[in-house]
């Protein structure tokens, strides 16, 4: 590695479009700076964390240095992320929950059914506003193609098809084994089994993670009309708010069936209580970060509107 | 404040700053510090020489250090009167012992 791709690997942290006004400044200070000499620790970090504000700040996270409607664009795209974040964790509760009304005496299974409703309608209505904000975006995306920008967003885009791709025909392979394995192998935890479902699980997660990733990348390159980055702000706010629902349900169902079927969640693996399964702990931590995350995208998008009403 | 002389790129600028006001200012730290002020139009950058870009303070800029130094001076003054050190800075200037001379 030459010298002045040392240092221009250390500015990588900074948005592509800092980098073309100061990068050579910088890259050149830091030649003043430190010479043939190894770049401290220190200096790496700071430049770390200064890259990643400014990157954070040129997507409209952080700073008010971005119009309102970028600022409400990155808040919408943080809602995203955060739901993603959901995703897997609803698909995690989904899985431990199968079967749980056959072990919960009738007569105590009101409060965990009205938790699990609210749980599933709440997931349902939010999967279709991404899937409405998806389809009001289509026009964009063919608006960005036809303007050439597709070789800025081909990497996101393919990766994204192809994992999609991979783990589709994988879900497709696992379904099929699964129903040509003996029931004994199922019911009794067959350890390969767990592991092809575990790698499966990745699979999917990975596909969501570079799907997410696409569309956020689509997203910031397709010029959005005013009218039209409200539409997705008050999508994104509505998904906030359900995503608080799917917690609160969540919990509800949780505490309920430690309540009144403790026996279904767990055996007290990792010397946890039987109420207090690592699956679902795991699962809980995701809906969390999902929700912190989205939080601040629902602020940031809250704030512009404040702005913008005030210059109107 | 280290522009308000003339124009300085990066490096002259850590090292004014080194020299004045005793800190060391990482590169990520002043480019950080460079680009806010000139987004801000307090400072305007100059053609590059060498790869090495100066800047110089605008008119906004020099009117806005010109604001602070001004607060920062009524601070020291209200500072200075309240510890008692005022008239020894008078003294000072007229040429009785002045506080580098009392240690």
């Amino acid at each position: 590695m030459s010298e002045q791709d040392r240092f221009e690997d250390l500015i990588r942290w900074y948005p592509a479009t800092w980098r073309e006004r100061y990068g050579e400044e910088l890259t050149t200070l830091l030649h003043d700076v430190h010479g043939m000499a190894k770049v401290p620790l220190r200096e790496r970090f700071s430049l770390a964390t200064r890259g990643s504000f400014e990157r954070a700040r040129s997507s409209g996270l952080v700073g008010s240095g971005l119009g309102n409607g970028d600022r409400t664009r990155a808040g919408a795209l943080l809602v995203l992320w955060g739901w993603a974040l959901f995703m897997v964790a609803g698909s995690i509760v989904q899985k431990f929950s199968e079967h749980w009304e056959t072990v919960t005496p009738a007569i105590h299974r009101s409060v965990a059914t009205g938790a699990f409703a609210v749980i599933q309608v709440a997931g349902e209505i939010g999967g279709l506003l991404v899937l409405a904000a998806a389809v009001v975006s289509i026009p964009g995306l063919v608006r960005l193609i036809k303007a050439e920008e597709w070789p800025e967003i081909r990497g996101p885009v393919l990766r994204a098809l192809l994992a999609a791709g991979v783990a589709g025909a994988a879900t497709v392979a696992v379904v099929a084994w699964a129903h040509s394995l003996p029931q004994h192998h199922l019911n009794d935890g067959f350890f390969f089994h767990g592991v092809v479902f575990i790698l499966w699980g990745l699979m999917l997660i990975t596909a969501l993670g570079l799907a997410t990733a696409a569309a956020v990348a689509v997203a910031r390159r397709i010029h959005w009309s005013p009218r039209m980055l409200r539409v997705l702000g008050g999508l994104a706010i509505v998904l906030t708010i359900l995503m608080v629902g799917v917690t609160t349900g969540t919990i509800v169902w949780w505490v309920a069936m430690a309540d009144f079927a403790p026996q279904f969640l767990g055996t007290g693996l990792l010397a946890t209580s039987n109420v207090l399964p690592p699956v679902l702990l795991v699962a809980m931590a995701l809906m969390m970060m999902g929700l912190v995350v989205a939080a601040i995208g629902t602020v940031r998008i809250v704030q512009s509107n404040v702005s913008r009403r005030a210059v109107i | 404040m280290s522009l308000a002389p003339g124009p300085k790129h990066g490096w002259a600028l850590t090292k004014d700053i080194e020299n004045f006001a005793g800190v060391t200012l990482g590169p990520g730290t002043l480019y950080g510090a460079i680009t806010r002020l000139e987004e801000r139009g307090l400072i305007e950058p100059l053609p590059s020489e060498d790869r090495r870009r100066p800047y110089r303070i605008t008119a906004s800029g020099r009117a806005a250090l010109t604001d602070a130094v001004r607060e920062m001076r009524t601070l020291v003054s209200a500072g200075e009167l309240r510890l008692g050190l005022g008239s020894l800075h008078s003294k000072g200037r007229s040429g009785t012992p002045a506080l580098g001379s009392l240690s």
